[in-house]
């Protein structure tokens, strides 16, 4: 019996894929401006492997996750500076503490039938921004906040090449995890209530626990982001937990592709890339990207790489 | 022994009884059909019974455990399977993993272990996908083994979703209308395979407008009329009851076919 499951542990080709480009793409890029914006695109990318799998995998949109990518850089960056942690532990406690939040958000609306979900991270959204902008003994206000430098048994790493080789190491670490989340039980169920919460439900699957599970899962992988993001770029804004960046992010995820892990990431990139060049329109970015999505709602609405892979089998077959 | 036990149950919407006043039981290993006119209340039954319509009052129990409040999934963790008459397959899956679901409550579904693919994981991806083909095969799927569910036909979904509730190994299995739209020939099959989960000590409970598949493979028939219960018997008695006749007048001479 042929099997498209893997009798051992195999890595996926796509993954191997990856990491080759990210190997080889130091050597194409010409300085250290370069080197910033690949960080942040791998950084955008990790949130939006996070979100995929919220909304192209679960099918519940999420309006706020800006949020929670800012309070995890805010948190690491708090803990290390004012409670002294190491920073590798402020990251990861950020992480669970942005987890927790997302859970006491999620699990009251989650019980809730159709899809208060997006009004309920909306407005949570908009009051961490609001906080980030105000509280400013805590956030340093809409300045921003500089950030200490991330340092492992005493070494202080704050050069923008080391850190692309985190990030990228962090972004394939993000692609992996979420390949094996997806092909497990809890993947399949996923994308089963996603499909018929009716049939779902009589298959045993709790919707309502699973859907905050997954929630929780995608503020991590974001807090996470935020986290690393804070390190590399030693400085955070109010201005990365708006709500013009939550879009931001639901539009990456859309433009590569619902339900596909390397869409999120193709997605991501396409977008940096774009929000880079069109950095000198700065009025009329957000018109432009509000243009891309409508035209790949109607063009392609499975996004990028699900079109992509289409077109391709269809060549094969023929 | 298990059985499933409905006491006194009604159901109303708003001033409508759809359902009042019902009690039967179904036990393992038995086919108990349940017939009537459109609108009489058997989807609703079943909807009682799988927790998607909520009982106004009697109770409702699987074995010894009271159900009656109880929501879906908790009721198909406790061994209850249902298909669905209009069709709710996941079809953003292969017909593959749509019945692989049918095996989540006999998984690991933990968050951390799923994350970090651990070995247990993919051992279980690897059962459940064997189990998944067998069960394919066993409802007659062998030739949809590699295809997207949107490229099957009704009557190949229709069995789909036998086979993902039998992934789940139920005590008790719900069948809305499984030959609905079939052809002769798919209805024979379908005789067989429920004849077959019966045997295995399954309690099959069958909602079906085909007067033949029902006299055919049950032990026990209802008739519902108006939501209430109108008769119970063995085929031949429910054949013969002049007052099942009379409310189903409409099908009386498919009665007499089918005997």
């Amino acid at each position: 019996m042929s099997s498209p499951v893997a009798r051992k542990r195999r890595v996926d080709p796509g993954l191997l894929l990856l990491a080759a480009i990210l190997l080889a793409l130091p050597l194409i890029l010409p300085n250290r401006f370069y080197y910033d914006l690949s960080v942040k695109l791998m950084i955008n990318a990790i949130v939006c492997i996070g979100l995929n799998l919220l909304i192209g995998y679960a099918g519940q949109i999420s309006l706020g996750h800006a949020a929670f990518f800012a309070l995890g850089g805010y948190a690491s960056a708090l803990l290390a500076e004012r409670l002294g942690f190491p920073s590798l532990l402020a990251l990861v406690c950020s992480a669970a503490l942005v987890g927790l939040l997302a859970y006491l958000v999620a699990r009251p609306i989650l019980r809730l039938k159709g899809n208060y979900l997006a009004m309920a991270t909306l407005g949570f959204g908009i009051i961490v921004s609001i906080l980030v902008n105000q509280e400013l003994w805590l956030s340093g206000g809409p300045d921003g906040k500089p950030v200490q430098a991330f340092s492992l048994f005493s070494f202080s790493i704050s050069k923008v090449e080391h850190w692309y080789f985190i990030v990228a190491l962090a972004l394939l670490a993000a692609v992996w995890l979420a390949l094996n989340l997806i092909n497990s039980a809890f993947g399949r169920a996923l994308r089963a209530l996603h499909s018929s919460e009716t049939a779902a439900a009589a298959m045993a699957i709790d919707i309502a626990a699973t859907k905050a599970r997954v929630f929780v899962v995608s503020a991590i992988f974001a807090a996470v982001a935020g986290s690393l993001f804070a390190y590399a770029e030693r400085f955070i804004t109010p201005g990365e937990a708006g709500f013009i960046r939550s879009i931001e992010l639901v539009t990456m995820v859309v433009l590569g592709g619902m339900a596909s892990i390397y869409g999120a990431v193709v997605g991501a990139g396409v977008l940096t890339l774009l929000g880079q060049a069109l950095a000198n329109f700065s009025e009329y970015k957000h018109v432009i990207l509000g243009a891309i999505l409508v035209t790949v709602m109607v063009f392609m609405p499975l996004g990028l790489v699900p079109t992509l892979r289409h077109m391709f089998k269809g060549a094969v077959a023929k | 022994m298990n059985t499933l036990t409905l006491s006194d149950v009604s159901c109303h919407f708003g001033g409508v009884a759809a359902v009042s006043g019902l009690s039967f039981s179904v036990a393992s290993g038995e086919v108990l059909s349940l017939i009537g006119p459109n609108g009489a209340g058997k989807t609703t039954v079943l909807n009682l019974i799988s927790g998607f319509n909520q009982a106004s009052s009697g109770t409702i129990r699987m074995g010894n455990a009271d159900i009656t409040s109880l929501p879906v999934h908790a009721r198909a963790a406790l061994g209850l399977q249902r298909t669905f008459q209009n069709l709710q397959i996941f079809f953003n899956m292969s017909a593959l993993e749509n019945v692989m679901v049918g095996f989540h409550q006999h998984q690991d579904t933990g968050v951390l272990s799923s994350l970090f693919g651990l070995q247990k994981i993919r051992a279980q991806n690897r059962v459940a996908e064997e189990r998944a083909h067998a069960l394919m095969e066993q409802v007659g799927l062998r030739s949809w083994l590699a295809s997207d569910t949107a490229s099957m036909p009704y009557g190949a979904l229709k069995r789909l979703e036998i086979a993902r509730a039998l992934a789940a190994a139920p005590k008790f299995l719900l069948l809305d209308e499984p030959a609905a739209g079939l052809n002769p020939s798919e209805t024979a099959a379908i005789d067989e395979l429920i004849r077959s989960i019966a045997a295995s000590g399954v309690a099959v409970m069958l909602v079906e407008h085909d007067m033949k598949l029902v006299m055919n493979i049950s032990q026990r028939i209802l008739v519902l009329n108006y939501g209430k219960q109108l008769a119970t018997g063995t085929p031949a008695e429910i054949r013969a009851n002049p007052r099942v006749i009379e409310a189903y007048l409409g099908v009386a001479s498919a009665l007499r076919e089918a005997a």
